[in-house]
């Protein structure tokens, strides 16, 4: 990670915390509420990509919502490129969301049955205006290009595509605005394993080409690995683990981590026979009754008494490797192994 | 303008319902026909020819002293007086025996004297919806050759009251509907698309609004205003809009989460855009099918209210009008049975028309 300490950081998410009102005792009861995510920090330099990984539940889409402010931040900072995302109102934001744009998980829902491709992708360029009317349908095209469909195909509806090609649509959308930050929400889960190659393949030629930075989220570790450059694990919208590609592959250290990766098939008979398989039995906590401790810790193999009392913080164990655990000291030594 | 696939496969399935699709051809001949009710039943010839000049009098206006006469008003072409000047080109005699003159005139000649002859060209029924029937006996007269439905209580032509009522009728429901779907449309969209406090106050505005007793409102209105049609229709749009608010409202709030509305939000569309170009196309199903209950149940209102004496002025051509007189004379049953056919076959063509569309929206229906 050496050549990429010097590159600048181009967004950087500061105690980012989101709750939704649950219910209500009567007309003037106090509300409940639902962390979704809760107190997260992230950065991500430029150019470079960032998985955030978790089970359904974990709040992973709920803080990319809250990043590209689809969903309303309770609290926390998300700075991107120096300007504070959260605070800007009415026409900045919408000029602002140039910058940063959103690749849906469904491809089926998140383009509307009644638009034109050629429309879908074109909308932005109208929208912003940025760019002169003559100027456009030429970036259309060449988008189109970009992201590997006919010209031809600009004139058909969504549902004459097929869900890869779709994805394509959803990609060049997000292109169309000259982003700089793209938050992929679980961009191929949708997909049959053929066209997920294909469609992770081309997010990393349009990274390379056009100098993207991806947020991107996801639960299947065998995307995340073929994709990303750091990693954080959530876990009941805590961030558990936070660090680079390899050193989380290699040297796991949350509980949870480890469970994550021990539970990723694998054809390799050596590797397969390596890895302890660990369970993590029960349900994840109730979420509007969060335990105080840790919230991993009705599941953890390894838990102690202090775990269920006190809650951990995310530090700092090795260089670039954080971790929200007792357990884990200074040596960086899992406490499974 | 080219129709895109869907559209395409929305009207072929309309097609295959041969009842709607029959229906659809009726109604709009009758309406296109009733839309010239001023050419099919009027009192004024559609076009005069005197002394070689060509006169068009439903759409202007011509003093009888234009066709040799006494009077500065307006000719009154149905006058054997005025037919006859028309005829012989304006002989003084007319005012004499105009019958004898206008029979002695159709070989071009009048007493062996060569004269201007002019002719005019009348309306199928020459009665408009106002005019008295010059037609001895008590009204209501019963049908005969001279009026086919027979006339009202006032010695007025049925069949011309009709023609010009269901116009009337079909304009007036389709400028309050009209009006009315769009204010609720817009209505129901903010308040789905914003939800929240927006949603919970609008909702109870509306519940409010849709509390105030209409009836009472449009009689007190015409009695500190006068009666108008205009004022009608705008009484009626405001008790009507109420209708598809829900039904919009509730497409919105489920569409409001949707991805590619998101999608739309997250590339910076205003909202604005979104609502009206991404969600209400989408929501459009559910908006057509509350439509053929409004726009009968806007017709009805209409027959309703000057049923009782409390919609148009009365001398214009209403079918509620008819239906009062026809209760008021029940020895007259031509008025009871015309009014009853008018009705059933305009609200019976809309329901079928409307149907049709309906089933033809629905993506779920399959059709053989």
């Amino acid at each position: 990670m050496s050549d990429t300490a010097q590159k600048d950081v181009l967004l950087n998410v500061e105690n980012l915390t989101v709750r939704f009102a649950v219910k209500k005792g009567g007309l003037f009861g106090q509300p409940k509420y639902l962390y979704a995510v809760d107190d997260i920090s992230f950065e991500i330099k430029r150019g470079e990509t960032l998985a955030i990984v978790g089970e359904s539940g974990s709040g992973k889409t709920t803080a990319a919502l809250a990043v590209a402010r689809l969903v309303n931040a309770y609290k926390g900072r998300v700075d991107l490129d120096g300007t504070d995302f959260l605070t800007l109102e009415d026409e900045d934001l919408r000029q602002a969301r140039a910058k940063m744009q959103f690749i849906f998980q469904d491809p089926y829902s998140s383009l509307n049955p009644r638009v034109r491709a050629e429309k879908i992708v074109r909308e932005p360029l109208d929208n912003l205006d940025a760019v002169p009317e003559a100027e456009r349908q030429g970036i259309v095209d060449k988008l189109f290009e970009a992201v590997g469909l006919h010209p031809e195909q600009q004139r058909l509806f969504p549902h004459q595509f097929s869900g890869g090609q779709r994805q394509r649509i959803g990609i060049a959308r997000a292109l169309s605005t000259q982003p700089e930050l793209i938050i992929c929400d679980e961009p191929v889960s949708a997909l049959d394993v053929a066209v997920q190659a294909q469609i992770l393949n081309l997010l990393r030629k349009l990274q390379a080409d056009f100098g993207l930075t991806y947020l991107f989220i996801s639960h299947d570790l065998g995307v995340v690995q073929h994709m990303c450059d750091s990693i954080a694990v959530m876990y009941m919208g805590k961030v558990v683990e936070y660090a680079d590609r390899l050193s989380l592959f290699n040297n796991p250290l949350h509980p949870y981590t480890v469970a994550l990766l021990s539970a990723v098939p694998s054809v390799d008979k050596k590797r397969r026979a390596d890895t302890k398989r660990i369970l993590i039995p029960g349900d994840p906590p109730d979420p509007l009754a969060l335990p105080e401790g840790c919230r991993f810790a009705n599941r953890c193999p390894v838990a102690q008494d202090r775990c269920k009392t006190q809650q951990p913080s995310l530090k700092t164990v090795a260089t670039g490797h954080k971790v929200a655990c007792h357990l884990v000291d200074e040596t960086a030594v899992s406490p499974l192994r | 303008m080219a129709l895109s696939p869907l559209n395409q496969r929305r009207w072929s399935n309309f097609k295959k319902n041969r009842r709607a699709y029959w229906s659809l051809w009726i109604f709009t001949v009758l309406f296109v026909l009733s839309l010239g009710a001023e050419f099919l039943a009027n009192d004024k010839p559609i076009l005069v020819q005197y002394r070689g000049n060509y006169y068009t009098p439903i759409f202007n206006f011509y003093p009888e002293t234009e066709f040799g006469g006494d009077f500065q008003t307006e000719a009154v072409y149905r006058d054997p007086e005025v037919k006859c000047l028309i005829v012989s080109g304006g002989l003084e005699d007319c005012f004499d025996d105009p019958d004898a003159i206008i029979e002695d005139a159709a070989d071009g000649t009048v007493n062996g004297e060569v004269i201007a002859k002019g002719w005019s060209v009348w309306p199928l029924i020459p009665y408009s919806y106002d005019t008295a029937v010059d037609r001895p006996g008590a009204a209501p007269l019963p049908p005969n050759a001279q009026n086919l439905l027979g006339t009202d209580g006032t010695k007025r032509d049925v069949l011309a009251r009709i023609i010009h009522g269901f116009r009337l009728s079909i304009l007036f429901t389709l400028i309050v509907t009209g009006t009315a779907t769009i204010i609720g449309i817009i209505a129901g969209a903010v308040q789905g698309f914003f939800g929240g406090l927006t949603d919970l106050i609008f909702q109870r505005v509306i519940e409010i609004w849709s509390a105030i007793p209409s009836l009472y409102v449009i009689i007190l209105m015409f009695a500190i205003l006068g009666r108008s049609f205009w004022l009608l229709v705008v009484l009626l749009i405001l008790f009507s809009w109420t209708g598809l608010v829900g039904v919009v409202r509730a497409e919105f709030l489920r569409a409001r989460n949707l991805e590619y509305v998101r999608a739309a939000r997250a590339l910076g569309v205003s909202n604005v855009t979104i609502m009206f170009r991404h969600m209400l196309p989408n929501a459009m199903v559910a908006t057509l099918t509350m439509l053929p209950f409004i726009i009968t149940g806007t017709i009805s209102s209409l027959a309703v209210l000057d049923f009782l004496g409390f919609g148009l002025p009365s001398s214009s051509p209403s079918l509620g009008e008819l239906t009062l007189q026809a209760k008021q004379n029940l020895q007259a049953p031509w008025l009871a049975f015309t009014a009853f056919f008018t009705f059933a076959i305009m609200l019976s063509l809309l329901i079928f028309i409307f149907e049709g569309i309906r089933d033809a929206f629905d993506p779920r229906k399959t059709f053989s």
